[in-house]
């Protein structure tokens, strides 16, 4: 404290008398302890160096402005960081004395209006300091001045000279918040100093309470401290132009290819002289080279900075208290991604604040505490940053975002029907896409959510979201440590190597090995096949138009190897890489795939920029110059609109799940019309003689095995003559047959309904391989066939409660559980549901998660509730198993979760559970646990 | 247009003091000096499909990666030949580095205002690029000196690498 008077007194004199200049520097420099009084000591040592250099004013002001842009960006920190803790005196003296630092150097480079500002601000400051907390007007008048002054450093750096502008109204503001600090605490003899610094800013006392002062009082307790920082800054660190780091960057990469060639030399000659010094050259360039990316690196913190500000701003202007946690500020990522990270995490805060973080009424209403907590956590995981902006607001509504999707015709309605919740949620970035009821100035115009995807894409990171209503939502950004140096996959085409991003590769396959994988031509273009995936592959020879006489045809003279003469595509040594981006994916066929290395991206030159298919280049190893694909151009160019083609897959870790096909039979009726039957309800398909087939009591019935099998008779057979094959399925045990007129084939098709059916017997129609087709309804003919057999044969067998709202789940999955023995009923809703439990007896209960009203997360709990099911095997029907379900279905006292589409896995489990009800043991999930290891 | 063509051109020649020489198939050409980084002869080029037809490729100069630039391409020179291996002069233009690919690389000429001529706008006359001027060849209005017998147009950097940007924007 002693100090910064004692420095300030030490600037007046050099503003008086410029002679005095020199002694001011020793005066400086003497002070010891903060970085802030060395700063200055520089920067007064500089003024001296210059007048007496005679240098212009210009680079004068060139230097004040690098130095305050600093210092302000620490007052801002330091400022919110007193405002969560008045007790903090060293923050506010740190404030405090920097104002009083950009007071003194303004008044001497003639900047009036900076003066003017920064005086009436560090009068404010000078009382804060004294009364030891800031009421929240005068954090809003300092925070305007910060504005303020940043406002004319700005007009300063562009013109030259102040900006025009009017701060009276900011000086009142300052002058009427000195009074805060009166009121709370008279003046001690103690203060004096600060008088005399203020001096006539005490002229006009009185002034009425800003409207400032009528605001709420910003939160008093803060549950989790940020993380204190800017103590250390400006200590132990230089400045160095990023030029200068990149030089050294490109130097080190000679270096490294230099030995690179003496190790080569060296093996050839093997002389062992050589060798000892060689490796230690070969360990120093390597520390070296780590040692420059080190210094490439900046704390996250640049980024969490304006953060507290930005937070307690839209909350006072939304009238929400909210307390910011940043969490991992000290992580460290290369400045290039700070900058491209800065608009998305903005963008996410904002949204948080806008839409997340319910108003106080609201709030306190929901037993939540009235101050809203919004938490922001850095931290490395491998070679990649995540970032967590977490808020315990009231979360995502489901519905809200499916209607949305529905109404804005994202996805096609059957699709939309079939997809979870967290799926739904990932529509948020969709192009287009807000759900904000209404539209606001901080949030919610529509635009963003994409834009904030299409950013962390276009670093190769990705976002992504988890939301539980009522308790908040959770985003996560993920995105490499570093764009300059990468991963990449080399790969061969013709002569020439090319390298592609290794985190937009997925795998590399052979082309066509006959077995798993196999190019097919469909619509003018090639499809690899591959594990039921259809993924169009396109050929890097065709996308770069690797022809003879085109690249280099002008200038035959320079004909170059490279180029790859041989046009027709090697049949089956040609490799594909799958690549994706973002939730799309494509094949590239390629000659060979050598191997992943470490690259260092260097930019394309401007005339190259055009060309969308490469995203930089590199040199490797050995001195050769290699373009870096990129892949979203690549998407460009095969014609996939990464943006247009957007679906709620998971993008990142791990393949976009395909939906599981079905396997369908298809038939023909005796109409001829294309029909399909789930080949899982099937146990067998016949040929029956239609000498056999009798009709008897108003019932088809066939001679088969010596027995007679109750059918249903669609292909006519009466008019018919000779085999005609019968579709056998089993109801527990007692087969009932379809005869139909063909078999046509069995196909894998997707489960998609697109028309629902209206009669009896048809659960939807859909379109599989170009042609209309009913789906059959299995469990219609059942009853039809074995009306008594149906309800009896189950009757003293283990009872199943399937849980859906949909139909076609309901009627898919009824028949297939009804199929394994076990007695099954169906209910449309929660309600539905609890109804039903109520009134018979259950053995398992399975429930789709994703339910309007009530979920089924909440029947659960509903029926954990009811005594005589507190025990009962509860298990939940989702169409991906995800962790996130996992997690959350045991939360709500479910015993595990079975994908809809995985029938082998659902009955294991049905069998299971029933076996260990009989044995009264619950091995559930223990069972589960073994069936997906295996 | 052509007014203005020329009065930039001959603001540029007023700063001119000295240029390096560089023949491209037949015809010679002058480089402003502060442009001109190395010279060197490679056989190492890696091609850039989809570019410009212009760029020959990337060459790596001791860690740096330059763009090489088929000079004959954006100067209309006809009857251009190389070989395999490509004489480049390496030059710095908006702090990017790039190669042009030369016939042959001259002296530094010491070159004065009063030597500039304008030679006759033949190129434009001809018609070929009539209605394109923006990408017509800067050929026509440059700067011309004249030295021991030989004329020397002085290419306009700007307006190379403008011709260069329009033609990968049209491609």
């Amino acid at each position: 404290m002693a100090c910064t008077r004692f420095l300030a007194g030490a600037c007046r004199l050099t503003l008086s008398c410029a002679g005095y200049l020199s002694r001011c520097y020793s005066l400086a420099v003497d002070i010891p302890h903060t970085s802030i009084g060395r700063r200055l000591g520089l920067f007064w040592f500089q003024v001296a160096n210059l007048m007496s250099a005679g240098r212009a004013m210009e680079e004068l002001l060139n230097d004040f402005l690098t130095e305050a842009t600093d210092q302000i960006d620490q007052v801002e920190r330091q400022i919110v960081q007193f405002e969560q803790d008045p007790s903090d005196a060293e923050a506010i003296a740190q404030i405090f004395r920097l104002v009083h630092t950009l007071k003194g150097t303004s008044g001497f480079l003639e900047l009036p209006r900076l003066e003017r500002v920064t005086h009436a601000a560090e009068t404010l400051l000078g009382r804060v300091r004294k009364s030891g907390a800031a009421t929240p007007r005068q954090v809003d008048a300092v925070l305007q001045t910060i504005d303020t002054i940043q406002e004319i450093l700005t007009g300063l750096e562009t013109s030259g000279s102040e900006p025009e502008g009017e701060d009276d109204l900011l000086i009142e503001a300052l002058k009427a918040a000195v009074e805060d600090s009166e009121l709370e605490q008279a003046p001690s003899a103690d203060s004096l100093s600060a008088d005399a610094l203020s001096g006539h800013v005490d002229e006009s006392p009185g002034r009425p309470p800003s409207e400032a002062q009528l605001l709420p009082p910003v939160q008093e307790h803060t549950p989790a401290k940020p993380n204190r920082m800017g103590n250390q800054t400006g200590s132990g660190s230089i400045r160095v132009m990023i030029s200068t780091i990149e030089r050294i960057m490109r130097l080190v990469s000679e270096l490294v290819l230099t030995r690179n060639q003496l190790l080569e030399l060296a093996r050839e000659e093997s002389s062992d002289t050589m060798s000892a010094p060689l490796q230690r050259l070969s360990a120093i360039t390597t520390d070296l080279q780590d040692g420059i990316m080190k210094a490439r690196m900046q704390r996250i913190d640049r980024l969490f900075a304006s953060l507290p500000r930005m937070v307690r701003e839209l909350g006072q202007e939304l009238n929400k208290s909210i307390t910011l946690v940043v969490e991992g500020s000290d992580t460290e990522l290369d400045r290039q991604l700070i900058e491209h990270l800065r608009d998305p995490l903005l963008h996410l805060i904002r949204n948080c604040v806008d839409h997340g973080i319910e108003d106080r009424a609201t709030r306190s209403q929901s037993k939540k505490p009235e101050n809203g907590t919004i938490t922001v956590t850095a931290s490395q995981e491998g070679g990649f940053i995540s970032i967590r902006i977490s808020d315990d607001g009231r979360g995502i509504d489901h519905q809200r975002i499916r209607d949305q999707v529905i109404a804005k015709k994202l996805a096609p309605e059957d699709q939309i029907a079939l997809m979870d919740n967290d799926e739904i949620c990932r529509f948020i970035f969709a192009p287009g896409f807000s759900t904000a009821q209404s539209v606001s100035n901080i949030s919610g115009r529509g635009i963003g959510m994409d834009v904030v995807r299409a950013n962390i894409e276009s670093i190769g990171g990705n976002v992504s979201l988890t939301t539980t209503p009522g308790q908040g939502t959770t985003f996560i950004m993920k995105v490499p440590l570093t764009l300059a140096i990468i991963p990449a996959l080399i790969f061969e085409v013709g002569a020439q190597r090319f390298a592609i991003p290794q985190n937009s590769v997925v795998e590399a396959v052979t082309c066509d090995d006959g077995e798993k994988s196999r190019v097919v031509r469909a619509q003018g273009s090639n499809l690899l096949q591959i594990r039921d995936q259809n993924i169009i592959l396109a050929d890097f020879k065709e996308l770069c138009n690797f022809d003879p006489g085109n690249s280099a045809g002008e200038f035959p003279g320079t004909e170059i190897t490279a180029q790859a003469q041989d046009a027709s595509r090697p049949a089956n040594d040609s490799l594909a890489i799958i690549a994706k981006v973002g939730a799309l994916q494509f094949a590239i066929e390629v000659d060979r795939v050598l191997d992943v290395q470490e690259i260092v991206v260097k930019p394309l030159s401007s005339p190259l920029t055009q060309v969308r298919m490469f995203a930089g280049n590199t040199i490797l190893g050995d001195g050769s110059v290699v373009l870096i694909v990129n892949p979203t151009g690549v998407a460009d160019l095969i014609g996939l609109d990464s943006a247009k083609h957007y679906t709620a897959s998971t993008p990142w870790e791990e393949l976009p799940q395909e939906k599981e096909a079905t396997s369908f039979v298809l038939f023909r009726d005796a109409d001829g019309i294309q029909k399909g039957v789930p080949l899982s309800l099937l146990s067998r398909i016949e040929e029956i003689d239609s000498v056999n087939i009798a009709h008897s009591d108003g019932q088809v019935v066939v001679h088969h095995n010596n027995t007679l099998m109750p059918v249903i008779d669609l292909a006519n057979s009466v008019n018919k003559t000779g085999q005609l094959p019968v579709l056998v399925i089993g109801v527990g045990g007692e087969p009932m047959g379809l005869i139909v007129s063909e078999i046509i084939d069995i196909v894998e098709h997707q489960l998609e309904i697109d028309i629902a059916g209206r009669t009896p017997g048809i659960i939807g129609t859909t379109e599989i391989r170009g042609a209309v087709t009913s789906i059959l309804d299995i469990t219609h003919f059942m009853r039809t066939a074995r009306p008594g057999e149906f309800e009896r044969r189950h009757a003293k067998r283990f009872r199943v409660l399937v849980v859906d709202d949909k139909p076609f789940f309901r009627d898919m999955l009824a028949p297939l559980i009804a199929a394994s023995g076990y007695d099954t009923k169906t209910a449309s809703s929660a309600a539905d549901a609890i109804i039903q439990i109520k009134r018979g007896t259950y053995d398992i209960i399975l429930t789709d998660l994703d339910m309007p009203d009530v979920n089924g997360y909440e029947l659960a709990k509903m029926i954990r509730e009811i005594p005589r099911y507190a025990k009962t095997p509860i298990m939940a029907l989702d169409a991906f198993a995800g962790r996130e379900v996992v997690e959350a279905a045991a939360e709500a006292g479910m015993d595990g979760v079975v994908g809809k589409f995985d029938r082998e896995l659902l009955i294991t489990c049905l069998r299971d559970t029933f076996e260990a009800t009989a044995f009264n043991t619950s091995n559930i999930e223990a069972r589960m646990e073994k069936d997906k290891a295996a | 247009m052509n007014t203005s063509a020329e009065c930039q051109s001959s603001t540029a020649a007023d700063q001119l003091k000295q240029i390096f020489t560089i023949q491209v198939g037949n015809e010679w050409f002058g480089i402003p000096i502060d442009n001109v980084r190395t010279i060197f002869r490679t056989r190492k080029i890696t091609p850039v499909p989809l570019a410009p037809v212009a760029v020959a490729g990337l060459v790596n100069v001791r860690g740096e990666v330059l763009t090489a630039i088929y000079a004959a391409s954006c100067l209309d020179v006809a009857n251009f030949k190389c070989g395999d291996e490509l004489l480049i002069i390496g030059i710095e233009h908006h702090s990017e580095s790039f190669g042009l690919i030369v016939s042959q690389a001259g002296d530094i000429l010491d070159v004065q205002d009063e030597e500039t001529i304008l030679l006759p706008n033949n190129k434009q006359a001809s018609g070929k690029s009539s209605n394109n001027n923006a990408a017509s060849p800067h050929r026509a209005s440059l700067p011309t000196y004249k030295k021991n017998g030989q004329y020397y147009p002085v290419i306009d950097m700007d307006a190379f690498f403008n011709a260069l940007n329009s033609d990968s924007q049209a491609a």
